[in-house]
């Protein structure tokens, strides 16, 4: 592990594009050792910055998560220990954290460890009471699985089939998970001197988002469905609030959509938590709002901001309340009078999506004021950074300079145009190959963002500078439907998805055409999960691109909103109605409606343990093309699940692929 | 192993139904010691038969098969060895086995073994020359996987994930099987001396089905598809003649549809073979047909009989042909003269099917026309038989008497019925708990066929007896689209399905409750694969059934014809067009779309690896009913694909879970 001394040195020397000679392109194994900051966690004194330090283990070819500590003004940047979840006791002398599936205690001072559980299952949501003698968590009670009948036993020594496994539960499944264990989440608090923990919610309800504590540390509020139909009301939640001593679970909110994030407030008075009234649309933004501790005198506070906020967090005073909210491809952390007046702290938060530009950051405020948060620039995966209100962001580490010292990195310029459609405007980015030149003509691939209600941004992606490295120009966008440009904006898809976010990105294409640099015959387009349905939707729609790759798509919604782990989620949201009471829309606007007319070679490539777009949809398109007699073939991830970048050798190899598929299409025109 | 020497005793007392002392119906577990011959090869002499005896392993939960021998008047019944596909020489001294992925030879004088071959991978479709000196087989030459680009290179020892995985084939995955391995099958000769064997045929083509040899042995006849575009032109093959020294490989038919099952005259003069002129239907009965050596003068031999033959074998005398067919459930072993005069020489041909009565079994001729099959009854899997034209058969095995002396089964009825729907007669049978009386009222369990273009018959099943043996009156029927009715009756469902075999079905029910025993308030339904489609059609119609079971369905026929490793084989024969162009007729006839009918409440129970109606089909039955609130669970089968037979505790918990589903819903009546 690199210890990082001349931190501000070096953090500015990363800014500076200075054309050094040892300098390559970023190469496909840097993603071994590229490196990033999740979850900063500032001491109460604002002095320090506890934070997971995570890196790739080449060996194991998976993230290593160590905690490591850095003081507020960048210097005894020092490792902790294994682990994650690190969270200060309320004095500021001690870090509880998670590691090995236990709770661990540190003293700051000596540097002492203790393991103060020996439980089960994995505690999650780790929350300090006020008072430092208690730590509220979230864990799984198991209960035993169905079984209908018994199975054969069979003689000892013998090795039989395993038995028959029985499923009954409505959601049964989670990417990246798989099959989930039986059980109901609860809630806990653990005595910090160590212990038992004690179950403070109860029934036969999930409870798995983190609570936050009443200033008296005798009552704990938190979001969950406690409603007798909860299974089928997935799609609403309400806040609650429960003694730990033990006592009745009261509900504070009732309306019909999510209610959660509760942050009361230092005096008690007040709870500020995140949610909206559910109009079942396929995106509404999310608002904060602030209640009594009762329930009562419910009102928004951020009425004048048109974004999904979240991690509300009071300041010390109780007069303004932290946040952090997604902007045009950027995230930022911000506070609000509870006037509503928003003011924007720090920008770019992020750095947890290295493969790809997604959003990926969070913040913590210290007694003072000050925060800490990790940022990401288009050449910085995650780094810390602490701000303070009326001061400039400071970086605190520079995880990755030495290895992108060394790098000459695709540049990212930002870029808008109009649809076609509507004249709307659309922002993108245009990644360009290193040591580009106008003059020439490049070939383009339009890499498009999955969700499709999400966004890509001005962040580090070691995909699109593989890409960019390549020798291609990168267009990525966020289209209609993505996420930062306000609810009417992400709302558009709306019973019409895959819809006139198709002629946005194609809009953005002749944009970045427009700029003369491209060589019109070499377009290629790809993307992952709602990416590869626009992928595969493209060349359905059209033969402009001279070849595709759709990664883990959906081409068919009918079997996919029956099969995926969340299967359920797109009824009367996202398509009209039910798929077995009306099967058109769900089929109008699957890809695999489309398959008659692809002409355009169709590479897929998907995790075989993905649950959130099958593999079975994958096959769908891959068996049509083949039909048609269209090239094409299918590249299965082994033991991948959605997310295609866990293991960074599967993140390599698959743009490599994607490369590889494109690069067998590529013609090269005899001049320039 | 038990030695089983007082054959004729045994046999004698297997089909006496006295109740004795001890006896108790048929257990679960009963599954592991159930025993049934396959694969019965007549030696050229007709004085022994080589089989392959199967039986259950209790320590792998897997089956078993060994070489026995059996003389033709049921004496000497002995183990050879481990083995499987045992062929005789020609001149009756040797036999040819295959056994650890090589071919065997055994001595039958010494009992001294040989391995032939030292392979890479697995041979199969042996067949000896006619002069002993070759074998031909089939084997896979496989080629390099597709790669678009080499992996990332991992330091030593380090444990990354596995590469990715390219597939670029129309016919990629066999269920059963997995993902297949890449390469093409040939067809290989050895010398029975021994040493490496020569490949044939050559070319980017799929070379699957035995080869049929020249009475010269110098030249192989076999069924291909070597036309350019054989990938889409998948319901096609044409027979091949190849010489076997090498040369041109030369085309013996050319007709849309498929030709295979070759078999060569004795006088080198002619060849019989099995196919049909394809015309894109749901079912199309295969003919016997014969022609000339070089292609010419082909003709139908069993015009008449509207039936599909298959295992078309010359009798010496070049003046008949031996084959099989299956009729009215019940397959037999017959011959014709090349004028198209059949005469049955055998029935109940089966055995292998120890689950569910499907059709299964084969049979072997002596060149003095004797000929040995395995046999089952709805009392007896799968035991050997031999027999000669003019002869009764005698059977002259009795794996199974140790056991099921001490079992009484449930007793099978065959029941024919008019449908509903047009008056047209539907065949099935009626299995009763042992201890059966008609003045009660049992439960009624409709179990109900796969395929659907497959057919039950009067055969032992595991499964039946063992719903019979929990107390439960079970129907299981032909319904329209059954085999062995005829092709008119097979391909009823042509662009209809499911169609009006769901009358037929519950015609069948009504013709049960008629005889005054059923319990109609407890009427349960299931069935595997088509059945389990049918199973799921059928709640979403009627609610007459008190609870179902939905075994390996099909739900959603868009997603089943791009998903199944056969994915490809319904489009314009089984529904209208293809699913991209023409989803109407694909969702229509999909059990999903009847979904929001449903009240039964439902299991579903499925193969985890199943890759003919893969688990993604269960979880949309599953998942649709669990929003809509009815009663509904998965059951998967671990490591289980299509037949979820493989593994005898796998049947055994297969059962017993469709049972507890029954038995959660059923009530108590009135007597």
């Amino acid at each position: 592990m690199p210890r990082i001394t001349l931190a501000a040195v070096l953090a500015a020397a990363l800014t500076v594009p200075v054309a050094v000679q040892a300098q390559t392109p970023f190469q496909p194994m840097d993603v071994f050792q590229l490196e990033f900051a999740a979850d900063p966690q500032i001491s109460p004194d604002g002095s320090q910055v506890v934070y997971v330090r995570t890196s790739m283990d080449i060996m194991r070819d998976r993230p290593r998560s160590e905690l490591w500590l850095v003081n507020a003004d960048g210097s005894g940047h020092r490792h902790l220990s294994a682990g994650s979840s690190p969270r200060w006791s309320p004095d500021g002398t001690r870090v509880a954290y998670t590691a090995g599936g236990q709770i661990h205690l540190r003293w700051m001072d000596s540097g002492e460890t203790a393991t103060l559980t020996q439980v089960l299952e994995s505690p999650r949501g780790i929350r300090w009471s006020p008072d430092g003698r208690w730590l509220a968590f979230n864990m799984l009670v198991p209960y035993p699985p169905p079984q209908l009948a018994a199975p054969p036993k069979p003689p000892p020594g013998a090795e039989w089939a395993d038995p028959p496994i029985m499923e009954d539960r409505f959601k049964n499944r989670q990417d990246g998970v798989g099959y989930l264990d039986f059980g109901f989440n609860h809630i806990f608090v653990l005595p910090v001197e160590g212990g038992t923990p004690a179950q403070v919610t109860s029934g036969d309800f999930q409870h798995s988002s983190a609570a936050a504590w009443t200033p008296d540390s005798r009552h704990l509020v938190f979001s969950a469905n406690r409603n007798p139909d909860w299974v089928h009301d997935y799609r609403n939640s309400e806040l609650y609030l429960a003694p730990i001593a033990g006592g009745e679970i009261r509900a504070l909110t009732d309306r019909q959509g999510p209610d959660h994030s509760p942050a009361v407030s230092p005096d008690g008075q007040q709870i500020a938590f995140v949610g909206y009234d559910d109009r079942v649309r396929t995106y509404q933004v999310s608002r904060l709002q602030v209640m009594n501790l009762d329930g009562s005198g419910q009102r928004v506070v951020t009425t004048g901001l048109d974004r999904s906020v979240s991690n509300p967090v009071w300041a010390a005073d109780g007069h303004r309340l932290y946040f952090q909210y997604d902007d045009e491809g950027n995230s930022k952390v911000a506070f609000v009078t509870l006037d509503g007046e928003v003011e924007v702290l720090g920008e770019s938060v992020g750095g947890t999506s290295y493969g790809r530009p997604y959003s990926g950051g969070s913040f913590s405020v210290a007694n003072d004021g000050s925060f800490a948060f990790n940022q990401s620039r288009p050449d910085m995966p995650g780094e810390a950074a602490v701000g303070r209100h009326g001061e400039a962001v400071r970086q605190l580490t520079s995880l990755n300079a030495d290895l992108l010292t060394g790098r000459t990195l695709g540049e990212v310029e930002e870029i808008w145009w109009d649809s076609s459609f509507d004249g709307r405007p659309v922002q993108g980015w245009i990644v360009k190959p290193p040591d580009f030149d106008p003059a020439r003509r490049y070939p383009l691939i339009l890499e498009i963002h999955g969700g499709p209600v999400t966004n890509y941004g001005d962040r580090f992606s070691a995909e699109m500078q593989l890409m960019a490295a390549a020798g291609y120009v990168v267009l990525y966008a966020n289209p209609r439907g993505s996420t930062s440009y306000g609810e009417e904006f992400g709302d558009l898809l709306y019973r019409n998805y895959p819809g006139n976010d198709y002629d946005d990105l194609m809009s953005g294409v002749d944009a970045v055409s427009a700029r003369g640099y491209l060589d019109e015959d070499n377009l290629f387009v790809t993307g992952g999960s709602a990416g590869g349905i626009m992928t595969a939707w493209i060349v359905g729609k059209t033969d402009r691109f001279r070849a595709a790759v759709s990664q883990k798509p959906v081409v068919n919604w009918i079997s996919k909103t029956l099969t995926a782990d969340n299967w359920y989620g797109y009824y009367f949201s996202r398509y009209e109605g039910l798929p077995w009471e009306n099967p058109e829309p769900y089929w109008r606007f699957s890809p695999i409606s489309l398959a008659g007319n692809v002409t355009t070679p169709t590479l897929i490539v998907t995790g075989e343990e993905d649950l959130r777009t099958p593999l079975s949809e994958s096959y769908q398109l891959f068996h049509a093309l083949k039909f048609q007699g269209i090239d094409t073939g299918v590249v299965r991830l082994p033991g991948a699940s959605h997310d295609m970048s866990r293991r960074p050798s599967q993140l390599i190899a698959k743009i490599a692929n994607i490369v590889a598929w494109f690069e067998k299409y590529r013609t090269h025109p005899t001049t320039n | 192993m038990p030695s089983i020497t007082r054959i004729a005793v045994f046999a004698g007392a297997l089909s006496l139904s006295a109740p004795a002392a001890a006896q108790t119906a048929f257990q679960p577990m009963d599954v592991f010691e159930l025993e049934f011959a396959v694969d019965p090869q007549i030696s050229p002499d007709a004085q022994r038969v080589v089989y392959v005896r199967t039986s259950m392993d209790i320590m792998t939960d897997r089956q078993r098969t060994e070489l026995w021998i059996v003389n033709a008047d049921g004496t000497g019944h002995r183990r050879l060895g481990a083995g499987a596909a045992p062929r005789w020489s020609p001149d009756g001294t040797r036999i040819a086995y295959v056994e650890d992925g090589q071919i065997q030879l055994r001595w039958m004088d010494t009992g001294e073994t040989a391995t032939l071959t030292q392979l890479l991978d697995a041979p199969s479709g042996l067949r000896w020359s006619p002069d002993g000196r070759w074998i031909a087989f089939n084997m896979l030459v496989p080629y390099p996987p597709p790669q678009l680009v080499a992996p990332p290179k991992p330091p030593p020892g380090a444990d990354w994930a596995d590469p990715p995985i390219m597939e670029d084939r129309f016919k990629s995955r066999q269920d059963g099987v997995g993902y297949l391995d890449f390469g093409f099958n040939h067809i290989f000769v050895l010398s029975v001396e021994g040493g490496t064997p020569v490949r044939v045929t050559s070319g980017d083509f799929q070379h699957s089905s035995p080869a049929a040899w020249t009475p010269d042995s110098a030249h192989l006849v076999f069924s291909s598809n070597r036309s350019e575009n054989w990938q889409r032109d998948y319901r096609n093959s044409e027979l091949y003649v190849a010489p076997v020294a090498g040369g041109e490989i030369r085309a013996l038919t050319d007709r849309k549809g498929p030709d295979h099952s070759p078999a060569v005259s004795p006088d080198g003069q002619q060849i019989a073979f099995v196919g049909y002129e394809d015309r894109l239907r749901t079912y199309q009965v295969s003919r016997l047909e014969v022609m000339n050596v070089d292609g010419s003068g082909r003709r139908v031999v069993t015009a008449d009989l509207d039936r599909s033959v298959a295992n078309p074998v010359w009798a010496t005398d070049g003046h008949r042909i031996y084959f099989q067919y299956d009729d009215e459930g019940n397959r037999k072993v017959a011959f014709t003269t090349l004028d198209g005069e059949v005469a049955i020489l055998a029935e109940s041909a089966g055995g292998s099917s120890y689950g569910l009565p499907y059709a299964s079994g084969s049979f072997s001729v002596a060149t003095d026309g004797a000929f040995a099959l395995n046999q089952t009854r709805p009392d007896q899997p799968g035991e050997v038989a031999v027999g000669a034209p003019e002869e009764a058969v005698r059977r002259i095995t009795s794996l199974n008497e140790d056991l099921l002396g001490q079992r009484t089964l449930g007793e099978v009825e065959e029941i024919r019925w008019e449908s509903s729907a047009d008056g047209r007669r539907v065949h099935g049978w009626i299995v009763k708990p042992p201890g059966f009386d008609p003045s009660r009222r049992y439960p009624l369990i409709l179990e109900i066929h796969g395929g659907p273009i497959s057919h039950y018959g009067d055969r032992f099943s595991a499964e039946m007896q063992m719903f019979a043996a929990a107390g439960y009156v079970v129907l299981y029927a032909n319904p329209r689209g059954s085999t062995s009715y005829g092709e008119e009756f097979g391909d009823l469902l042509y662009h209809h399905y499911p169609g009006n075999d769901y009358d037929d079905l519950m015609s069948g029910v009504d013709a049960v409750i008629a005889r005054g025993y059923v319990d109609a308030d407890n009427l349960f339904v299931t069935g595997g694969s088509a059945g389990g489609i049918m199973t799921a059609w059928i709640v979403g119609k009627t609610d007459r059934f008190r609870a179902a079971v939905s075994e390996k369905p099909v739900i959603n026929w868009i997603s089943k014809t791009l998903t199944a490793d056969n994915w490809f084989n319904y489009f314009g024969n089984r529904y209208e067009g293809l699913p991209w162009e023409d989803p109407e007729p694909y969702w229509k006839f999909s059990p999903l779309s009847l979904v929001g009918n449903v009240s039964t409440p439902t299991l579903v129970l499925t193969g985890s690896l199943d890759l003919r109606t893969p688990l993604s089909e269960s979880y949309q039955l599953f998942h649709a009913l669990k929003f809509r609130g009815i009663d509904t669970a998965v059951v998967r089968i671990p490591g289980a694909y299509h037949n979820m037979s493989r593994r005898p505790s796998e049947l055994i918990a297969k059962v017993a879970n469709q049972i507890a589903w029954f038995e959660k819903y059923r009530t108590s009546s009135g007597n």
